[in-house]
């Protein structure tokens, strides 16, 4: 098998450039990220912006690193073996949310919580000022 | 098998099925995190910013941003130990294993001291719901980050044997190095940052 792929791989496989030009794109977007979490643009902004940086750079590591640019196209299956389950999977994830969200997390927080039982330990003791962040977002 | 090998004769540039196997595993490992990281999501949406704002604010940034870098830098060492291997190139095959093991040496040091800084301020896995996540969420990571030093170093010590022809070992441990990276690039945002 290796032997057919080698021809192929001759053709794309000539340059390092990319790597150089991934690498310093990585770490440049690791400082926007870093950046962007000292400044305050809003609760749900951060959350964006930091998630989506990391979307992009998880995008260049699978694209160029892992070679999805030229495997994904000698391997029609690949695509649809290995991406398509991650897409389902996260949109079953997804579906769980709603209920989180519209319902302020009330069974979550009323759940059990054996032997870890001191959530809100510190909300508690007031070391904290009130955090607005947190309350966006809820159905309350 | 069977099936392969007709793929195989259809389209002669059809990819290795070592690394269509990593892949699929690769798959599952997304999986893993993804659980991990809706629990932490569930959990830190439940708790209203309180518990977690407040223990994500007690986290070391510099620390985890500096290891981020480690590991983007042994990703990039991966992928010229690849390149290498494709060259057979042993000498820079070799070098660049040693730099992307070194490099999670680097980054486990790191975990360690940041570790050892929370431990000693009595902030363990049972302090609350925060710290619960944040050591299953980075401690499965570093697991990964140790199990893909074993594979590099096996890998390593077969080095001489890669060339043109014959590379599937770099090649698909390189793919499971980069995922290990991957999950980092989310874990760091998400538990350190945002």
């Amino acid at each position: 098998m290796s032997e057919h792929a080698h021809g192929q791989e001759a053709a794309h496989e000539h340059s390092t450039k990319p790597y150089f030009v991934v690498f310093f794109a990585l770490i440049a977007l690791t400082l926007v990220t870093v950046g962007i979490s000292y400044v305050d643009i809003g609760y749900a902004g951060n959350k964006f912006l930091g998630v989506a940086v990391a979307v992009v750079k998880a995008s260049l590591v699978v694209w160029i690193f892992m070679h999805m640019k030229d495997d994904g196209k000698k391997d029609k299956y690949l695509v649809t073996a290995v991406v398509f389950p991650i897409c389902l999977f996260f949109l079953l994830v997804g579906a769980c949310f709603p209920d989180v969200v519209f319902h302020g997390g009330d069974q979550a927080r009323h759940m059990d919580p054996g032997p870890w039982d001191n959530i809100g330990h510190h909300a508690d003791d007031g070391k904290k000022p009130a955090d607005s962040h947190g309350h966006e977002g809820h159905g309350h | 098998m069977a099936h392969v090998e007709e793929a195989h004769a259809d389209h002669p540039s059809s990819l290795d099925i070592s690394k269509f196997g990593m892949w699929l595993f690769l798959a599952s490992e997304v999986m893993f995190f993804a659980g991990f990281i809706t629990a932490y999501i569930v959990l830190r949406t439940a708790d209203r910013g309180e518990v977690f704002s407040h223990g994500q604010h007690g986290l070391n940034k510099v620390l985890a941003a500096l290891n981020t870098a480690v590991l983007i830098f042994s990703s990039f060492t991966m992928v010229m130990a690849v390149h290498a291997s494709k060259k057979g190139n042993t000498p820079k095959i070799k070098l660049n294993l040693i730099l992307t093991i070194l490099c999670g040496f680097g980054f486990m040091i790191i975990k360690f001291i940041e570790y050892k800084a929370k431990l000693d301020a009595g902030h363990g896995p049972g302090f609350d719901l925060f710290y619960a996540t944040y050591f299953t969420l980075t401690g499965f990571h570093g697991l990964h980050v140790l199990a893909g030093m074993i594979a590099l170093a096996i890998v390593l010590a077969n080095a001489g044997k890669f060339n043109a022809a014959y590379n599937t070992p770099v090649e698909v441990t390189g793919l499971y190095w980069h995922l290990v990276d991957l999950v980092w690039i989310f874990l760091f945002p998400i538990v350190y940052l945002i």
